[in-house]
């Protein structure tokens, strides 16, 4: 019995040996920097545009009121037989508001990492009808830098799905290197609250590089007037 | 005077209602109705109440557990005091739980819109930096539950391009604007009452120096 657990221990010695001997062919990669852009999809089916009420005049009140024609003043007519009130040209419109307002506070300290993975815009705005497949245009109007010249990898996804019924994935993105040319198809990004919570593959490197990434967005035709949001997440690790 | 003018143009139509009615009987007159509509400005009641409850406060964007939330010294309660994120870092996103609660009620049958804009663009009381573009988003929150995190979607908040006026205290002189044209709102009732929780989002901009920074956020209801 001691002999055998000699022989164990030895055994153990040995492959411990050949494994400290050997190169390190596999790190554990750290968490360097992450960055997320807001990608907001306007889907618009008609082509209604938005008419802003007009506000009243007020001078620093909070409560103010005002009247307005709703629609072009068209001249009423009057004679001694009777009134007579054209369309619905005496229609008039009554506003009140009220206003308040909260105030918002951050003390704010300088993070050294912060230059390390960037992004040249926060948010990307794209307006589609359902049924519509739009290409965020121009080229490379969004692009991701990674700053660093040690090893280093990128990862990218988006967080969730826009709404029931529209999928993360039906947002798509064509990334390539700054100084090369699109690629002819673009690839669905994966979705991190849909598939398993991990993020996929971009790229790695040794040295700075810049990606651009040409979004398209393919509203479904179920998909109603509206603002739907989703976020895409740049993670850098090393 | 909007006041006066309503009553002027009741006059009017009763005026013109008479004339028809007071006719020399001996004259060729025909007689009719006159209708007569007109609209009552709405009563409109709205609160804004900040830490609307317990819990309130900031997270940074973490998946996984998320931490519990801190918030800065402005913060002073449940419904008192600013949004205050407390201690930041540059590059960071921060999730501001329960952090507006907007309680409307008007007697307008027709429903109400909100607007909400910043009044101005981000701003360093320390050294007097500004930045612009986004940096604070909304996204809706619950009464007394909130499953959001950092990396929740949200709307950011546009800056406004009305007149701006106020700003220098909370309490006593809170910012207000002054509208010539509606903004698009960041949401609407099809009645005549309602209720919205929301969660701010701050996305610290990379290149901000440090220091104390502020932002007002005005909210305006206006009747349909």
């Amino acid at each position: 019995m001691k002999r055998a657990q000699l022989v164990l221990v030895a055994l153990g010695i040995a492959i411990l040996g050949i494994v400290l001997t050997q190169p390190v062919k596999a790190t554990i990669q750290t968490q360097q920097a992450q960055i997320v852009v807001n990608v907001v999809v306007q889907v618009v089916g008609t082509p209604i545009g938005y008419v802003p009420h007009q506000a009243p005049a007020q001078g620093g009140l909070t409560i103010a009121s005002a009247l307005r024609r709703a629609v072009p003043s068209v001249q009423r007519a009057f004679n001694a037989e009777g009134l007579h009130f054209e369309g619905d040209s005496s229609t008039l419109v009554a506003q009140a508001q009220v206003q308040h307002s909260v105030l918002v506070q951050a003390e704010v300290t300088p993070n050294p990492k912060v230059t390390i993975l960037v992004t040249n815009v926060p948010n990307v705005t794209v307006t589609a009808a359902p049924g519509q497949t739009v290409r965020v245009t121009p080229a490379c109007s969004l692009t991701v830098t990674v700053n660093m010249t040690t090893a280093w990898s990128l990862e990218e996804g988006v967080t969730s799905d826009f709404a029931s019924g529209f999928p993360g994935k039906d947002l798509a993105n064509d990334t390539y290197k700054n100084s090369a040319t699109p690629l002819p198809t673009s690839t669905p990004y994966i979705v991190y609250a849909d598939d398993g919570s991990v993020w996929s593959g971009l790229g790695s490197g040794t040295a700075i590089t810049t990606y651009c990434v040409d979004l398209t967005v393919t509203v479904p035709l179920t998909v109603t007037d509206g603002t739907y949001v989703t976020n895409a997440v740049y993670t850098l690790f090393n | 005077m909007k006041r006066y003018l309503l009553g002027l143009m009741g006059g009017v139509f009763a005026a013109m209602a008479m004339i028809v009615v007071l006719s020399p009987a001996g004259a060729a007159t025909a007689t009719g109705t006159v209708r007569v509509e007109w609209h009552a400005l709405p009563m409109i009641n709205f609160s804004l109440t900040p830490n609307y409850n317990a819990g309130y406060g900031a997270v940074l964007a973490t998946f996984g557990t998320q931490p519990a939330p801190t918030h800065g010294p402005g913060a002073t309660g449940v419904g008192t005091g600013t949004v205050d994120f407390g201690t930041t870092l540059s590059g960071d996103t921060y999730l501001y739980k329960y952090a507006a609660h907007l309680h409307v009620t008007t007697n307008d049958t027709a429903g109400f819109l909100v607007y909400g804009e910043a009044a101005a663009v981000l701003t360093n009381n320390s050294n007097g930096d500004t930045y612009a573009g986004p940096t604070l988003y909304y996204l809706n929150s619950g009464a007394s539950s909130d499953s959001n995190t950092g990396f929740t979607p949200g709307l950011p908040f546009a800056t406004t391009t009305g007149l701006v006026s106020g700003g220098t205290d909370s309490i006593t002189n809170p910012a207000t604007i002054t509208y010539m044209t509606y903004p698009s709102p960041v949401a609407l009732s099809a009645s005549a009452n309602g209720d919205f929780y929301y969660d701010y989002q701050f996305r610290v901009p990379g290149a901000a120096t440090g220091g104390n920074y502020y932002l007002w956020i005005v909210y305006t209801v206006v009747g349909e």
